[in-house]
């Protein structure tokens, strides 16, 4: 039963289509496509469209600054999405008091009509998505590159860093503290998917 | 988790939730897992929540990509939007200015063929005896009769004026307005 498969538009964009597209004049300037493809990386880290587009637009000028590092061009869509995770990462300690600014501006959360509602909303995916939060960092990153993202761990483990193994070990560990945080907080979904009542610690 | 539960079947549970683990991530499926579920409750819960929680990520996936592309529709509405806000009032202006210009053109031109009619008439009123001149003549250029006709209601001002046929006059007719002298008191 594996159901996790390259998608499609991964197969769509290749390292030398991304390099292609990336114009010299503007280093914040790429294709639609590819920059879609950041954002919706950048997305799946930091839950809010707003903090995404912010961190492409910073990782698309590290990666124009530190342009002479990448030896190989072919590596720029790599190269890029790696940025990408690491300026997410920074992007989760000063987006709370970005998102408090914006809505003060707004005089209201103009953005939460269109983003996935929090866990209240009673929804499995939902509580999943909350307590993703929760994860220890390197096993949330794992999950999101590996589930959503549906990257091998191959690359997960060139993005992050760290070999195959570990990032198995944290794919597993991830899921399980995913698992464990769910039946602790939400006591009611693990009756109803397994007709009786199962400790955490089982 | 007690010995005896941990070694139902071939394989304890410790290796049945690995075995889990293995399937998400490589798709390989051991026969010896199905045995413990078979046996296990605990392991067969486990592997349910951990079925959900897959399936909860999936959703999760299937969703981003669809908040994306909702960005995007909501961009090109928005491209769409400034392009007719744009291009909708320059064509709002054409418009008028094109209607204005037809109803020019209608009115100038019509006005000079009634005219260049009426005199057509005028001057082919001889061939034709029954046509109608005297609304469309030029204003007259030699008065020969001014005379006042009419009851003290509808007094009017007849202004004859002759025409190139011979014998007939056309007569210029103005509605009075005030008292007839003849209502006069006095």
């Amino acid at each position: 039963m594996l159901r996790i498969q390259p998608c499609e538009a991964a197969r769509n964009v290749n390292d030398s289509s991304a390099t292609n597209l990336n114009e010299p004049g503007d280093p914040t300037r790429v294709s639609p496509s590819v920059r879609d493809r950041l954002v919706r990386l950048a997305y799946r880290f930091v839950w809010n469209r707003d903090d995404a587009e912010d961190v492409v637009q910073d990782a698309l000028a590290v990666s124009h600054e530190r342009r002479n590092e990448l030896r190989d061009p072919s590596k720029w869509w790599a190269w890029t999405r790696k940025i990408v995770v690491q300026q997410s990462r920074l992007s989760g300690r000063k987006s709370s008091a970005r998102r408090v600014q914006r809505e003060r501006l707004a005089g209201q959360d103009l953005d939460r009509a269109s983003e996935p509602p929090d866990a209240a909303s009673g929804e499995l995916k939902d509580i999943v998505r909350a307590l993703l939060q929760e994860l220890p960092q390197r096993q949330r990153e794992v999950i999101v590159l590996r589930h959503l993202e549906e990257l091998a761990y191959e690359e997960i483990a060139g993005l992050l860093e760290m070999s195959v193994s570990t990032a198995r070990v944290h794919a597993k560990c991830g899921r399980q503290t995913l698992r464990e945080l769910l039946v602790k907080r939400h006591p009611e979904w693990a009756v109803q998917w397994t007709g009786s009542r199962v400790s955490a610690a089982t | 988790m007690d010995r005896e539960s941990s070694e139902r079947g071939d394989m304890n549970c410790e290796q049945a939730r690995l075995a889990w683990h293995r399937r998400c991530d490589d798709g390989v499926a051991d026969p010896a897992v199905d045995e413990h579920l078979r046996v296990c409750d605990d392991c067969r819960a486990y592997h349910r929540q951990m079925d959900a929680i897959e399936g909860a990520l999936d959703e999760l996936r299937a969703d981003t990509e669809s908040i994306v592309s909702r960005r995007l529709d909501r961009k090109s509405q928005l491209q769409r939007r400034t392009w007719f806000s744009t291009v909708l009032p320059l064509a709002r202006i054409a418009a008028v200015l094109a209607v204005a210009a037809a109803l020019a053109w209608y009115f100038a031109s019509t006005r000079f063929t009634n005219q260049q009619s009426g005199t057509d008439r005028l001057t082919n009123s001889s061939n034709n005896e029954d046509e109608t001149v005297a609304t469309i003549v030029p204003p007259p250029d030699d008065v020969t009769e001014i005379t006042l006709q009419g009851e003290s209601a509808s007094r009017y001002l007849a202004v004859a004026t002759p025409t190139s046929r011979p014998g007939v006059k056309l007569f210029w007719l103005y509605p009075t307005v005030g008292e007839s002298p003849t209502s006069d008191p006095s």
